[in-house]
């Protein structure tokens, strides 16, 4: 270990961090840069059409790292190159395929892409977070949850010995994004709010200068947030209050729960006063200060605990932010792309369901079995599913007294909380409705030809699996 | 009644009598305006449109004074010479507002005021008369040398063809507008170098102008990219400009404040060393290399963990380092590492407020704010499609109006206008206030 360790700054970039937070940042910062990819193609596909011919560019005044770079404007089939190629990591990077390349090809390229956008035009400061953020993930473990290469990973352990549950659950690189993005968004804050002390004073909050920048860009809510110069003494004193003081939140977490809401608050009332447009990529980003991985549990539990009102203010509350992010989101992303939402809506039942758990019992001893196990417990994000190891049969047969050995080393058994048995494909079918990334699946198990396809395909790989045992890959029964 | 009070009674009934009978005396005055009409009377200015009447309002907390003249011009706005200075209405506000006058123009008190076909404000006050850019609020105060004898004049009326008499009381004097020639402009040299178009001059510091036109010609100078004419004084020299290349246009301005053809020039001023690229990048790696090393120094004997963590750690440190520096030094083209100066302008009580929107003219006549998008133009913001059409001649509008038409062939436009919306701050709110044309188009 380092002799750094130890140090504020070991602490603050190398604490290791849970892999599941990681990856969860990973697919939300993926989705970001999504949204701001369709968005931003707006501008710069066009530019380069008349770059190609198709009429005039706008002057080309590069940013310096483009003039460092000796970038030029590019043409509409290398502009349709690049985006072909950014939509197709930015799948990877969500789906953790080929995640920490993904991720590299996603940074490097989206960064591309802005300054083009940038260099025919003026830059913004509203995704400053997003590309730090970007350009850090591949420092750290990305892939490592929450995605096919973590799959393909634990089925690579198993395969050299490794216990198919055994896995890295933290890491002291998985910090580095959502540290750089926290800094990078509380630096951004301070130097806002400072800017606007140093170069327009205290004159700044006289609630004249927020009713003229109001007025100025004039959107649909600019009258009457400006009608009131009271009102606009208070909003300004508190924007500057909340944006100089933002970095206290590094020093003391709990404050959160005012920072946050009040910087997307402002984010959104400057959206419809001033027309700076969502800015959903500065904060929404803000997710890089927050638990990911323990936030399900939490809202499960203001969801499913406590008072009704509160869990009616939970709801409500959970459901605006999702409305919200959701809405922003498809202002830029094509409306089809929301028949994807009803997988994850139906997953988010599947999580807040409280029953439904199942126990898997598997062949411990069999390498295909464990390594099917090692999937399953990788996809197994909801927590529904039990596994109940067949080595040891005597606890088996303690707790499912109604199972037969020779027939779960034969097939794959499945049990609910009521002691229903699922055997063979039928198993497959149970855990279908468990598993929130196959979940889609599901339904189309029990079409009749898919059931009927799906039992002769798991009968050939169940029996050529009893055809390994006799060459010692697998032991049969509980005696091995 | 006691005899002593007699007179004392007579004397205010003669004052009210004085009073009344200057009211009554007083014409009311009128002109027409795009929908209506507008009458004044004394300090107050009504809008009758059929039969709905409106009493307009004054940004001015006293009130605009007795008025004395009405200007309508041919954009709708109507400027009303009054007591308290010149102010302006248009149909879409009912409020007056003070005109924010620029340089040159008249001083005093406004007492007459008329607006030519060419849309020039001619402006008579109790000192001085002269004309006014309506685009801009700047003016040119007439002189002997002009053709306008010293005053003072107590009113400005319009005579026969188009001309203007000012009276005094006896003869009045005549100025005919209209009748000066275009004024050119000839730019010979810029910061002691030969002008040449098109070719960027390396210059530091101001730059003098050298340049030839017409007698009595006044010189404006202006950035491309900003609308305002900035006057120039003789001899006429240029402020300086910051590092980088930059684009400005000087014209002529004849009395009448007729313009010549922009004339363009392109200078680059050197940047100073220390923001030359090679000395920021050699900074840059040079602070580098220099974290690089005293992390690997502490993480020694850490194995090719630390090693590897080191060069995180440097690279982490650079970042937040720019992050830091780009923000103190604020610009934006070093993006992703930029400042953060904007919105940090400030207003005050009576501040005006300015947005440029485009509006569209429907061929029945009908007119809506509309975006440059609806041309299928990409913009980070309106202004970036709006500027060429203010700055830029008939050509660029018509070519303008034609993309709008083209992609939206089943929605055609007649033509549009570039107005400058504008809001006076008040304590109770924004108030708005009357728009400046500052370009219109229309096809037949």
């Amino acid at each position: 270990m380092a002799p750094v360790n130890g140090s504020f700054w070991q602490r603050f970039w190398y604490a290791p961090v849970p892999l599941t937070r990681l990856a969860a940042f990973r697919i939300i910062i993926m989705i970001l840069a999504l949204w701001d990819l369709v968005g931003y193609s707006r501008l710069v596909l066009p530019e380069a059409a008349a770059v190609s011919g198709a009429g005039t560019p706008r002057p080309w005044n590069p940013i310096f790292a483009f003039e460092v770079l000796g970038l030029q404007p590019i043409g509409l089939p290398v502009a349709t190159a690049v985006y072909t190629v950014l939509l197709v990591a930015i799948a990877c990077g969500i789906l953790g395929i080929a995640t920490r390349v993904a991720c590299l090809v996603v940074a490097l390229l989206a960064f591309y892409w802005s300054g083009l956008a940038y260099s025919f035009g003026k830059p913004h400061h509203d995704k400053i977070a997003l590309v730090f953020a970007l350009l850090a993930l591949p420092l750290a473990p990305v892939g490592a949850r929450l995605s096919i290469d973590s799959l393909i990973a634990r089925v690579r352990r198993v395969r050299r010995g490794g216990a198919p549950t055994d896995v890295p659950r933290q890491s002291e690189w998985a910090g580095i994004p959502m540290r750089l993005c926290q800094l990078t968004i509380a630096l951004g804050y301070f130097l806002a709010g400072a800017s606007k002390l140093k170069l327009g004073g205290l004159e700044w909050l006289n609630g004249y200068t927020l009713q003229g920048i109001m007025m100025g860009h004039d959107n649909h809510w600019s009258a009457f947030f400006a009608g009131n110069r009271r009102a606009c003494q208070v909003m300004s004193a508190g924007l500057v209050f909340t944006q100089f003081t933002y970095p206290v939140v590094l020093l003391w977490p709990r404050l959160l729960w005012f920072y946050i809401p009040s910087v997307t608050l402002m984010h959104l009332i400057t959206w419809h006063t001033m027309d700076t447009g969502p800015y959903m990529s500065l904060w929404l980003t803000q997710v890089a200060f927050l638990p990911l991985d323990r936030a399900p549990a939490a809202v499960r539990t203001w969801l499913t605990t406590g008072p009704l009102l509160r869990r009616l203010v939970a709801f409500l509350g959970t459901a605006a932010v999702i409305a919200l992010v959701l809405y922003v989101l498809f202002m830029n992303i094509p409306t089809w792309v929301a028949w994807f939402l009803v997988w994850p809506a139906a997953a988010a039942v599947l999580w807040l369901w409280p029953g439904g758990k199942v126990v898997g019992v598997f062949d411990g001893g069999c390498g295909f079995c464990r390594r099917a196990l090692a999937v399953l417990h990788g996809l197994d994000w909801c927590g529904k599913v039990a596994v109940q190891n067949l080595v040891q049969w005597d606890e088996v047969a303690q707790r499912f007294p109604q199972l037969d050995a020779e027939a779960c080393t034969r097939d794959l058994h499945v049990v609910d909380a009521r002691g229903r048995v699922s055997v063979g494909f039928g198993a497959y079918q149970v855990l279908a409705w468990r598993l929130p990334l196959v979940l889609p699946l599901a339904p189309l198990l029990y079409l009749p030809p898919v059931t009927t396809i799906g039992r002769k395909i798991y009968r050939g790989i169940a029996d050529g699996r009893r055809r390994d045992l006799g060459h010692g890959v697998c032991r049969i029964g509980p005696s091995g | 009644m006691r005899p002593r009070r007699a007179p004392v009674l007579l004397v205010v009934l003669a004052v009210w009598g004085l009073l009344l009978g200057g009211a009554w005396a007083q014409e009311p005055l009128e002109c027409p305006e795009p929908g209506g009409r507008l009458v004044a009377v004394g300090s107050q200015v009504t809008r009758i449109q059929g039969e709905r009447r409106v009493e307009l309002g004054c940004t001015e907390p006293g009130g605009p004074g007795a008025i004395r003249a009405l200007a309508p011009h041919p954009d709708g706005t109507t400027y009303i010479a009054a007591q308290r200075g010149l102010f302006a209405v248009s149909p879409e506000v009912d409020v007056l507002d003070a005109v924010d006058l620029r340089d040159g123009v008249p001083p005093g008190a406004p007492v007459g005021a008329h607006v030519d076909g060419r849309g020039k404000l001619w402006l008579l006050t109790d000192g001085a008369f002269g004309c006014v850019d309506t685009d801009f609020y700047f003016g040119r105060t007439f002189g002997v040398a002009d053709g306008v004898g010293p005053g003072p004049y107590r009113a400005l009326r319009l005579g026969r063809d188009g001309a203007l008499e000012l009276r005094d009381g006896s003869q009045p004097v005549v100025y005919r507008p209209g009748r000066l020639p275009k004024p050119r402009l000839q730019v010979r040299g810029v910061a002691g170098q030969p002008y040449r178009p098109e070719v960027a001059l390396a210059v530091a510091g101001d730059l003098p102008i050298e340049a030839a036109c017409d007698d009595g010609a006044t010189l404006r100078w202006r950035r491309v990219g900003h609308h305002l004419w900035q006057p120039l004084e003789v001899p006429p020299v240029v402020p300086a400009f910051p590092p980088g290349e930059h684009r400005f246009e000087l014209i002529a301005l004849d009395r009448e404040l007729q313009a010549s053809d922009p004339v363009p020039v392109v200078i680059r001023v050197a940047y100073p060393f220390y923001y030359q690229k090679q000395v920021l990048l050699g900074i840059a790696g040079g602070v580098a290399v220099v974290l690089l090393g005293g992390f690997l120094v502490a993480g020694r004997g850490g194995g090719w963990g630390a090693v590897l963590r080191a060069i995180a750690s440097a690279g982490l440190a650079m970042v937040v380092l720019l992050q830091v520096a780009a923000g103190l030094a604020g610009h934006g083209r070093s993006w992703p590492f930029v400042g953060y100066s904007m919105y940090t302008e400030r207003y005050g009580e009576g501040s005006l407020v300015y947005k440029t929107v485009l509006i569209g003219i429907w061929p029945d006549g009908s007119r809506r704010e509309i975006t440059p998008g609806r041309a299928g133009l990409t913009m980070d913001d309106p202004f970036q499609r709006i500027a060429p059409l203010i700055h830029g001649g008939d050509a660029e509008r018509r070519e303008f109006l034609g993309l709008c038409n083209r992609a939206q062939p089943h929605d055609p436009l007649r033509g549009f206008l570039v107005a400058s919306k504008r809001y006076r701050l008040t304590d109770q709110g924004p108030v708005a206030v009357y728009p400046v044309i500052l370009a219109r188009y229309e096809e037949s």
